[in-house]
């Protein structure tokens, strides 16, 4: 309740922030309350924040959100990643993460002196995610939530639903975090912009947007190719890439953004494409609004593999609202400065780098375009009544084929050229020896196997702009930093789709058994199931197998470890896979789970009632003594049959055979050994709900324990070309960012210069100190 | 006024992508049908639906195919054959959709799609 009541008071602060400042640009003595009212607004988001977490740590199951996203079986990190593993969670990571970037854009756009305006519209994005979470409670009780179902007020669950297994891994404490502080970043462009556009200062603000739209770049390049990591390491679908809407809705506000990189350096050079650089910034951001859309509101929910949920028709109308409004605004803002931003006419000469620069944002935003179709084009045929669709992943892999080439050649032949027409000749003289190292390098995917004529051309391209980039950092033009930071992101770029090249055709898979302690020969490889081993024993909520697979060529071996991970969590009715991965330069060793079996050794079955005595073989019988309740966890309950042993020798033994049961048909049953060869389970427990005293038992009886084996089944697969994949987007989010970083210094420098200048022509004598 | 030829070229290659873009569009989009509806068509649908719990699925992993049985919303069943494994969280999957075509009296899915109210939700019923 009191945590509710915070969350409404900071979104109260927040407006305050945004009416404060709006109001101090007439009437400066509202600026330090401005400014109080904004710190204290992200006091206050801290503050929740970490109220959730510690009702996520203190285990505070009355609330839904806690209850329904972690557990007490969760290590430290995976309770960290409860507080953003739900939708409220996430919305208020991404309030934090603007909270605290807050800070960051205050002071910069201070000593640019545009702090009112740069931070009323800054708060106001602020509001509108605090507005939403006010909308989505987090702090709800389960007694709110599950009114309807007569939950008592007050009621405090024994146990939470935990964390979904599929995101028990550390990528969870990377990935969402990274990706939400990109999508803040891509806010401050957006927000100067209309800033400078707001103070009538047409043209400045390319240079001052030019800083955050890399580090934005970078942060939301490097998320989405987090997410992709996440993806090959664990999901044991083995790709990194899917298409799928939430991957796409994060991909296209970072190609506005990389493509708006382009034009407002063309803008630095010649002062043209103003406009043009406008637009891409308010896109980038109204993008990134959209995919919060799609990806919350559960509109896409039938086409996506990420599973979302509606989220109540107020926080539906809510993103739509707040989209009409950004939009709106934007809309307003470059209407009104329409004529004076496109002051400057542009000089584009076909010859010339800032002519190519252009072709290549164009390539990007075409891009952009084609995954913004093929996303909402479910949604839009919904809309107008045609009947509902999923658009196939081909729709991007063959669209991308030429636009790659397209952005690829671009992104390297465009170094050669000088930021004016190039004369014929200098060209040629620097392209002569990239195109001969390129035709080589072709051929060498040629000789790899490649045969596919546009992966050949994709392949081209990519080696044009991977030896010019390449050959122009070698001959020294590290002396030029801003050059060497774009040399190193293009030539990422091109490692990156020389990577995915190599992966899509030279990639192979294979299906095959490993029964225990066999070695199979697959081709040049030679896989043997070597045992398995029991991890995570601490909490008893799962049952995780770690299963060793050695991987032996002629010279080397690895051991590999899928994991099979039965849960509460699904009630343990069926396994999560995770696969084992063989990290090596040339190409990966993946090795997916698909199931466990055991053959081998008979099992017999017969029903045992309470007293009766049965012959289990010619020299044993059994007899059942009484059924023991065992504990109770979450969901399962655990049954003990006691069981007493006489075999024709006289001996008698006790036998306890524990049974997990969900329900009397999902049972699973331990099997317990009984002398060198048997083993003994209850398979079911047959209850009598008259007389309870006559229920019974449907034992199971396995011979032969030594001729069962398991038999582990695989899907093997050989990933060359990986690694080029993580090593080219490392380059080309590290180019980004330190363009990104540089620049930032740079700007900040280049005002502290004009202050001081400005200092001294007003008061000559106080600069002395 | 003479039109310059860069801006003839631009407009030949942007009519020729998004020529291409449509019919991209139109060879990739799937559509989600009845089972009766794919049983008509023969080709390429996706059918959403629920697995029938009273038939076991059954992951065969000499031949790598995975089987159960989808009913649809209309209370039709058919068999599906995969040619995998049973995909992750397959049980508590509320919802399951499947691409293929029908072939014979099956569906021959090359995906399943599995909507489980896991990820971003808490929507189980809370038991006391």
């Amino acid at each position: 309740m009191i945590a509710q009541l915070t969350v409404h008071l900071v979104w109260a602060l927040a407006v305050a922030t945004v009416v404060g400042y709006v109001v101090s640009r007439r009437r400066s003595e509202y600026l330090g309350p401005a400014r109080w009212a904004y710190t204290l607004t992200s006091a206050g988001v801290g503050v929740v924040w970490l109220v959730l977490l510690g009702s996520i740590f203190s285990h505070d199951f009355r609330y839904t959100y806690v209850w329904g996203h972690s557990s007490r079986y969760l290590p430290l990190h995976l309770l960290l990643a409860s507080s953003y593993a739900g939708q409220e969670g996430s919305l208020l990571l991404w309030a934090l993460w603007l909270a605290l970037v807050g800070f960051v854009v205050r002071s910069f756009a201070r000593r640019l002196g545009w702090e009112a305006e740069t931070m009323s519209l800054y708060a106001g994005v602020l509001a509108w995610m605090l507005l939403l979470l006010v909308a989505k409670n987090p702090f709800a009780f389960v007694w709110e939530t599950y009114a309807e179902q007569g939950v008592m007020e007050g009621f405090l669950p024994a146990e939470g639903r935990g964390l979904n297994p599929l995101l028990h891994n550390y990528w969870i404490v990377i990935h969402p975090p990274v990706l939400f502080l990109g999508f803040t970043f891509v806010t401050v462009p957006f927000v100067l912009l209309l800033a400078g556009l707001w103070r009538g200062d047409s043209q400045r603000w390319a240079a001052v947007v030019l800083p955050w739209l890399g580090i934005a770049a970078a942060v939301l390049g490097l998320g989405i190719i987090l997410g992709g990591l996440w993806a090959y390491e664990t999901l044991g679908w083995g790709g990194f890439w899917a298409w799928d809407p939430v991957e796409n809705s994060s991909l296209v506000p970072w190609l506005f953004t990389v493509a708006a990189v382009h034009t407002v350096l063309i803008q630095r050079r010649t002062g043209g494409l103003v406009r043009t650089t406008a637009v891409l910034v308010v896109l980038a951001f109204l993008t990134v609004l959209y995919s919060t859309f799609l990806t919350r509101s559960g509109v896409l929910g039938d086409t996506s593999v990420h599973s979302f949920v509606d989220p109540g028709f107020f926080a539906y109308v809510l993103l739509v609202v707040m989209m009409g409004i950004a939009g709106g605004l934007s809309g307003i803002f470059l209407l009104w400065r329409w004529k004076e931003l496109g002051r400057e006419a542009l000089a584009l000469p076909p010859n010339s780098r800032q002519f190519l620069l252009a072709l290549g944002a164009l390539g990007l935003v075409v891009s952009a375009i084609v995954v913004l179709v093929g996303t909402s084009y479910p949604l839009v045929a919904e809309l107008v009544g045609r009947p509902k669709v999923a658009v196939e992943q081909r729709f991007y892999n063959l669209l991308h084929i030429p636009i790659g080439v397209w952005i690829l050649l671009l992104n390297g032949i465009s170094f050669v050229f000088q930021w004016r027409a190039t004369p014929g000749g200098l060209v040629w003289r620097r392209l002569l020896l990239p195109l001969g190292a390129t035709v080589a390098g072709t051929g060498l995917l040629w000789i790899g196997g490649i045969r596919d004529v546009w992966l050949l051309g994709l392949g081209a391209s990519a080696w044009l702009t991977l030896v010019i980039s390449g050959s122009f950092l070698f001959r020294g033009l590290r002396q030029n930093p801003p050059m060497a930071a774009a040399l190193i992101a293009h030539g990422g770029l091109a490692l990156l789709v020389l990577g995915v090249i190599t992966l899509a055709s030279l990639s192979w898979t294979a299906h095959v058994r490993l029964p225990q302690g066999e070695p199979i020969q697959l081709g040049a490889y030679r896989l043997t199931y070597i045992g398995r081993e029991r991890i995570e024993q601490q909490y008893p909520d799962r049952e995780k197998w770690r299963y060793a697979v050695s991987v032996e060529t002629g010279t080397e071996r690895a051991v590999l470890f899928p994991v099979l991970f039965w849960s509460d969590y699904n009630q343990r009715q069926a396994a999560f896979l995770e696969p084992g991965i063989g990290w090596r330069i040339a190409a990966d060793f993946y090795v997916s789970p698909k199931s466990v079996e055991e053959v081998g050794g008979e099992v017999s079955e017969f029903v045992l009632r309470q007293g009766e005595v049965v012959p289990i073989d010619s020299l044993l019988q059994a007899r059942l003594v009484r059924f023991q309740m065992g504990p109770v966890e979450g969901d399962t309950l655990t049954l003990f049959l006691w069981l007493e042993l006489r075999s024709l020798h006289g001996r008698i033994d006790t036998l306890r055979l524990p049974t997990r049961m969900v329900s009397l048909e999902q049972t699973m049953p331990s099997w317990i050994a009984v002398g060198d060869s048997l083993e003994m389970a209850m398979l079911r427990f047959l209850p009598d709900r008259q007389d309870p005293a006559r229920s019974q038992a449907l034992v199971g009886i396995r011979r032969n324990r030594a001729a069962a084996r398991e038999i582990l089944t695989v899907e093997f697969s050989l990933k060359p070309g990986i690694n080029l994949v993580w090593l080219g987007a490392a380059l080309m989010v590290g180019g980004l960012f330190w363009a990104g970083v540089r620049r930032l210094r740079a700007a900040a420098q280049r005002t502290r210069r004009q202050r001081s200048a400005a200092a001294m022509q007003q008061h000559p004598a106080s600069v002395a100190d | 006024m003479r039109i310059r030829p860069r801006y003839w070229i631009g407009a030949l290659a942007l009519a020729g992508f998004v020529a291409l873009g449509i019919s991209a569009l139109e060879q990739a989009t799937v559509q989600y049908v009845s089972i009766a509806k794919a049983i008509q068509l023969g080709k390429r649908v996706q059918i959403k639906g629920v697995w029938v719990r009273d038939v076991e699925p059954v992951y065969d992993s000499r031949a790598n195919v995975f089987r159960f049985v989808l009913q649809d919303e209309h209370g039709d069943r058919i068999p599906v054959v995969y040619a995998g494994a049973k995909p992750n969280n397959f049980e508590l999957a509320e919802s399951v959709v499947v691409q293929g075509h029908v072939v014979g009296a099956e569906f021959h899915a090359s995906a399943i799609l599995t909507k489980c109210p896991s990820k971003y939700s808490g929507a189980t019923p809370l038991q006391q």
